[in-house]
């Protein structure tokens, strides 16, 4: 990785140009620098945090279950992107969160294992089930320390890279469709210091990767409006449309027999984080919303008379643990692009909202967990169920405005993750996710952004 | 206007209006009252809480040990016995969490010597959950009565 001024920068020598540094833009710049193809990626922050950079280029209006300053603080404008504050917890989707996907897990299969490797991961934790209880499968979160895209030592390739240039405090804005709208001929760039905008124009070969974080992906696509016809990628409507967030609450307590549900795990699974996850059947009773359920270490509360008894029931050493929730989707169910921010961009609102389907999934899987723990009596499980309809928050998992799917009359990016009709013109991160799923996104945004720098490196 | 008169026409200003304001009030209450006498009387609350104390999934048979004496605090002042309805002259009743709430209740008031807590299971729907603070002395023995839990000072 070399720092590079704008005015020493020749931006035709490179093979692609990628905007954001964070897991998404990191990840395609050094799988196409494996390949040995020449990457400039563009950021709008500087080297460290700056809280003029973010209040001026992160902000959002929210409405619904979000205040606009949620989706802000998880959209960080500086080198690493939002890995500067990522809590480092990683999961892989499921099978059958790819349902209504056109790629299958199978085809993300050896990118999730590339993808652990590179946040220094040991790998089992991908593969790795249990079926504890009738109707509930454990699986193991990673919780390493989180990889920093910032961090000089630790990113891989990245130190002394030649084929990586990084220019900071610029930002691209606006993009220009070619005459016949078959690619992007130009783009913006702002230069965030001197608030220049000068246009550059992309060779017939050079690929331009959006790599802003879910809002930034829109507000790109949304700002590249001419006023003669929609906005770059938003032909049918689409873009901003499918903003998700992961609905979290904490939603009870476990007492249990020791080892009842979580299994002795080897060491080299390095950190973990226990979970338990409905089975497909429940699955798909609960309208196809996914549950997971993370069981935390707690302590018996031997003043409360219902935890002393469960505590004799299921001892000697019976075990306790807090449950909380991700689960399902809130959705956005409000406009795009309201006013403009400090640099004439579109301003994003998102109306977005946990759907009753979301929150009757919760109550219906934590209902199960009860039952099955009866039946089976390995232990009991106190429902909190006034938390899950009124203490809904979030992880900071923004997710879908810009989804994959093959017809572009329901989605922005195919399968490749390549704009729809721009054969150069293509986007990485959680904004292409078609589903949420219900785990934390940033070892699936790193796989498909590995799975698009091969995708390039083969292609350009 | 000189500064007296000016005192002179504030005052009787805010003891005008205060005055009106007071008849205003008292007719709207009368007029109140008179009103909700013809109401039916209100609904319950359409959501009312469900309770986060009682939220854990249990069988019938965790229901019943966990309301019997086996599980209640241990007191030093009061000695506990399942399955008795002790007698004595009541001056408080509660409808309370746990028979724990019952013995607490009784230790800090220092008029009860004996309490009896009616458990969650009884088969009286008004009853369950009810604690009986207590006065009274002597025999503290009592015919069985296997739905309720009693306690008196040792």
């Amino acid at each position: 990785m070399v720092f590079v001024a704008r005015s020493e920068l020749d931006l035709s020598r490179y093979d692609a140009i990628v905007a954001g540094s964070g897991p998404a833009g990191g990840s395609v710049a050094e799988g196409l620098s494996r390949g040995n193809r020449k990457v400039l990626v563009i950021e709008t922050g500087g080297s460290e945090y700056r809280a003029e950079a973010q209040e001026n280029y992160s902000a959002v209006k929210g409405g619904g279950h979000y205040v606009g300053s949620h989706w802000s603080s998880h959209w960080i404008r500086m080198l690493g992107g939002t890995s500067n504050i990522w809590g480092g917890w990683c999961a892989p989707f499921s099978e059958r969160n790819f349902d209504r996907w056109p790629i299958s897990r199978s085809d993300l299969e050896p990118y999730y294992l590339s993808a652990a490797q590179a946040l220094y991961r040991p790998p089992d934790f991908l593969t790795y089930r249990k079926s504890v209880l009738d109707q509930f499968e454990y699986r193991a979160i990673s919780d390493e320390d989180p990889l920093r895209y910032s961090d000089p030592v630790k990113f891989a390739t990245f130190p002394n890279d030649p084929n990586v240039h990084v220019l900071l405090e610029h930002s691209v804005g606006a993009l220009t469709a070619s005459q016949d709208g078959s690619r992007v001929e130009a783009f913006e760039l702002y230069g965030v210091s001197e608030g220049n905008r000068e246009l550059i124009e992309l060779r017939e070969e050079q690929a331009l990767v959006l790599a802003g974080g879910a809002m930034g992906n829109a507000q790109i696509l949304l700002a590249s409006n001419d006023g003669t016809r929609a906005s770059i990628g938003d032909e049918h409507g689409q873009v901003g449309r499918y903003l998700q967030e992961h609905p979290h609450m904490g939603v009870g307590k476990i007492i249990c027999r020791a080892n009842a549900l979580i299994p002795s795990m080897d060491e080299g699974f390095g950190g973990i984080r226990h979970a338990l996850f409905p089975s497909d059947s429940l699955y798909h009773e609960a309208g196809e919303l996914d549950v997971c359920l993370v069981l935390s270490e707690a302590s018996i509360d031997s003043t409360d008379q219902t935890e002393r008894y469960l505590s004799e029931e299921f001892g000697p050493g019976a075990r306790a643990y807090r449950v909380s929730v991700m689960a399902g989707r809130a959705e956005n169910h409000g406009s795009r692009a309201e006013g403009f921010d400090p640099c004439g961009w579109p301003l994003l609102f998102a109306q977005c909202v946990v759907d009753s389907d979301s929150l009757e999934a919760v109550d219906f899987v934590m209902r199960s967990l009860g039952s099955s723990l009866l039946d089976s009596n390995v232990g009991r499980l106190r429902f909190d169920v006034e938390r899950v309809y009124s203490d809904i928050g979030g992880g900071g998992h923004t997710i879908g405005t810009t989804r994959m799917g093959t017809d572009a009359t329901s989605s922005v990016v195919d399968s490749d993750c390549r704009v729809h009709g721009y054969r150069n013109l293509f986007i990485a991160g959680s904004s292409v996710f078609a589903t949420g799923s219900c785990v934390n996104p940033t070892l699936t945004i790193v796989a498909l952004a590995q799975r698009l720098a091969d995708y390039l490196a083969k292609g350009i | 206007m000189d500064r007296r008169s000016f005192i002179w026409g504030m005052g009787g200003f805010f003891v005008g209006a205060s005055l009106s304001g007071g008849a205003a009030f008292a007719y709207r209450e009368l007029r109140r009252a008179r009103f909700r006498a013809s109401l039916p009387p209100s609904p319950p609350p359409a959501f009312e809480s469900r309770g986060l104390v009682d939220g854990w999934i249990l069988s019938a048979a965790d229901r019943e040990r966990i309301g019997s004496a086996e599980y209640a605090l241990q007191s030093e002042l009061l000695e506990i016995v399942d399955g008795s309805d002790i007698p004595g002259r009541p001056f408080s009743r509660e409808v309370v969490k746990g028979v724990d709430d019952c013995v607490e209740a009784c230790e800090k008031e220092t008029r009860c010597t004996r309490f009896t807590f009616a458990k969650a299971t009884h088969p009286d729907e008004t009853k369950r959950n009810v604690c009986w603070l207590k006065t009274g002395e002597g025999e503290a023995d009592s015919p069985r009565a296997p739905d309720y839990i009693s306690g008196w000072r040792r």
